[in-house]
């Protein structure tokens, strides 16, 4: 009898042990965060700086010089629009600076989730709503994380070789 | 024997002979405080002042001096006791005297013998030998490697002074046009321009105040003492000394050139880059330069096809640069180079040219 009692007890507790490892308690399903939610919003100047990509893979100097307080680029702003369900519609620039970019189109990422390989996500800018014509594209080196700061390069390219990048330093001043 | 060795041995027995060789009752009046020439620089064939400086030695501003010298030739030999006129000073001031000869005349020796002979050894004395100086020499600036150092112009002495003689010697064959010149003058300043001789070719005694030596085969030279020549205020102080030649009146001209005076330390050379190297019409143009001259402000002007844009260039002396959009200028234009010139506010042309433009993929 007491033998018989010890194996009741031993199995169920190797049944209670089954059971507790199988049982899921996840609650509600919660789709990873996106890259679309973290950079819609109106993005203003930090700093603004011109990469020489001739010389800096030449290493000669200088290879940058900053921007900022040079034809207006502190009143730069970009405003990323998003649907309710985070999806890109709209974007505008604003501000009495070099037009480096169009003035107005429609935006996406190549990627809605950063790569694993660690190559930046890119912004898209289209001048038409069905996305077709590509215009500019935007490398996001530094993604809004603690801190509402991102970092865009816009990288100008000559029969496929970058000569220029221009570096933005931004600050998200209104968020969507 | 070598010639130095025996230019050596020359003056060593003349020094040692003539003290003994000249009346035992002259009396030693001392060394010679100082000597120089005017101009610092000449042909043996020209006129020049040879200037002597007695301070210090028992000569009387009111004395009248004589010179009597062994090399190369001695003009006055056997007059000791009865120094020639023509072997008298002019009183200058003060302690200062004043020879002035045509080498070749007064030594009745050619350009190539006086350069062969060991120098100019004198000394001072009145006219009866009674008192005589130390023995000394007037110093030769050798300038014969001029002509062939690729050098546009030199200074002598290098280090030259506000108060005293200087010459600039100008190598004009190394100068595009100024072949076949009729005259040469200098338009010249202090302290980049602060005080200012100008060649007012209108006005016939600056004309020739202004005006070169012609020393043949191409070389002019010009003498001046800074302070006279500017008429500077009392206790300026020179820094530099900015110049240009011109040829005939203003045919031509070399560029700006400027000397700093000693202990003024010279700055590097001007440098103008342009930012990025590879540009396109949809890029920012950086045109920066480095190491500007005093008060200089440079300004630019940008054609690309038919249009061309203008603006200034913002810092200070020692960095300027032009922010160029060149999206808003030239952005929708199909060209393939961009004319750039940069001047100055004295509309000196610092830079002319064309820069490459890359297409934008």
């Amino acid at each position: 009898m007491r033998k018989t009692k010890l194996a009741f007890i031993t199995l169920l507790s190797f049944l209670s042990l089954w059971y507790g490892c199988t049982k899921t308690e996840d609650g509600v399903y919660t789709p990873p965060i996106t890259v679309y939610e973290k950079i819609p919003g109106t993005w203003k100047m930090l700093s603004m700086k011109l990469i020489d990509e001739t010389a800096k893979s030449a290493g000669i100097k200088p290879d940058e010089i900053v921007l900022t307080d040079q034809l207006n680029f502190a009143s730069f702003e970009i405003t990323l629009d998003e649907n309710a369900q985070n999806q890109p519609t709209t974007f505008t620039v604003t501000g009495e600076c070099p037009e480096l970019l169009p003035s107005q189109g429609y935006w996406d990422l190549d990627s809605q989730f950063p790569p694993t390989d660690g190559t930046p996500v890119k912004i898209n800018l289209y001048s038409d709503a069905a996305k077709t014509q590509k215009t500019n594209q935007l490398s996001i080196t530094a993604m809004p994380g603690a801190t509402a700061e991102m970092e865009l390069r816009l990288t100008h390219t000559s029969n496929q070789v970058a000569y220029a990048t221009y570096l933005y330093k931004l600050f998200l001043a209104e968020e969507e | 024997m070598n010639n130095p060795m025996k230019k050596a041995i020359y003056t060593l027995l003349m020094a040692l002979v003539f003290p003994f060789a000249a009346n035992s009752q002259t009396q030693e009046a001392g060394d010679i405080y100082k000597i120089w020439t005017y101009p610092v620089v000449y042909n043996f064939d020209e006129a020049v002042s040879w200037y002597f400086d007695l301070s210090g030695t028992t000569f009387a501003e009111t004395e009248d001096v004589y010179i009597w010298i062994w090399s190369p030739s001695e003009p006055d030999a056997g007059n000791w006791n009865n120094s020639s006129d023509f072997a008298k000073l002019t009183h200058v001031e003060g302690m200062v005297w004043r020879f002035d000869l045509t080498p070749t005349l007064y030594f009745s020796k050619t350009p190539d013998e006086i350069k062969a002979s060991p120098g100019f050894w004198l000394r001072l004395k009145d006219k009866t030998g009674t008192k005589q100086s130390g023995v000394s020499n007037v110093p030769i600036t050798d300038f014969s490697s001029f002509p062939s150092s690729g050098n546009p112009f030199q200074v002598y002495p290098a280090k030259f002074y506000l108060d005293q003689p200087m010459s600039i010697l100008f190598n004009s064959n190394l100068v595009e046009c100024f072949a076949d010149a009729d005259s040469v003058h200098m338009h010249a300043g202090l302290n980049n321009w602060d005080v200012k001789q100008e060649y007012q070719a209108w006005i016939p005694e600056v004309v020739q105040k202004v005006q070169l030596v012609d020393m043949g085969n191409g070389i002019y030279r010009k003498d001046l003492i800074p302070e006279e020549y500017f008429n500077t205020p009392e206790g300026y102080v020179m820094n530099t000394f900015n110049f240009l030649f011109v040829k005939n009146n203003w045919a031509c001209t070399t560029p700006d050139y400027i000397l700093y005076a000693p202990d003024v330390p010279i700055p590097p050379d001007p440098v103008l880059s342009f930012f990025p190297l590879k540009v396109s019409v949809n890029d920012i143009l950086v045109i920066t330069r480095q190491f500007n001259t005093v008060g200089q402000k440079l300004k630019y002007s940008i054609t690309g096809g038919d249009k061309t844009i203008t603006g200034d260039f913002a810092g200070n002396m020692d960095s300027q640069s032009a922010f160029i959009d060149l999206i808003g200028s030239f952005g929708a234009m199909n060209i393939t180079t961009l004319s750039v010139t940069i001047t100055d506010q004295k509309e000196t042309v610092i830079f002319e040219g064309d820069i490459p433009l890359v297409q934008l993929d």
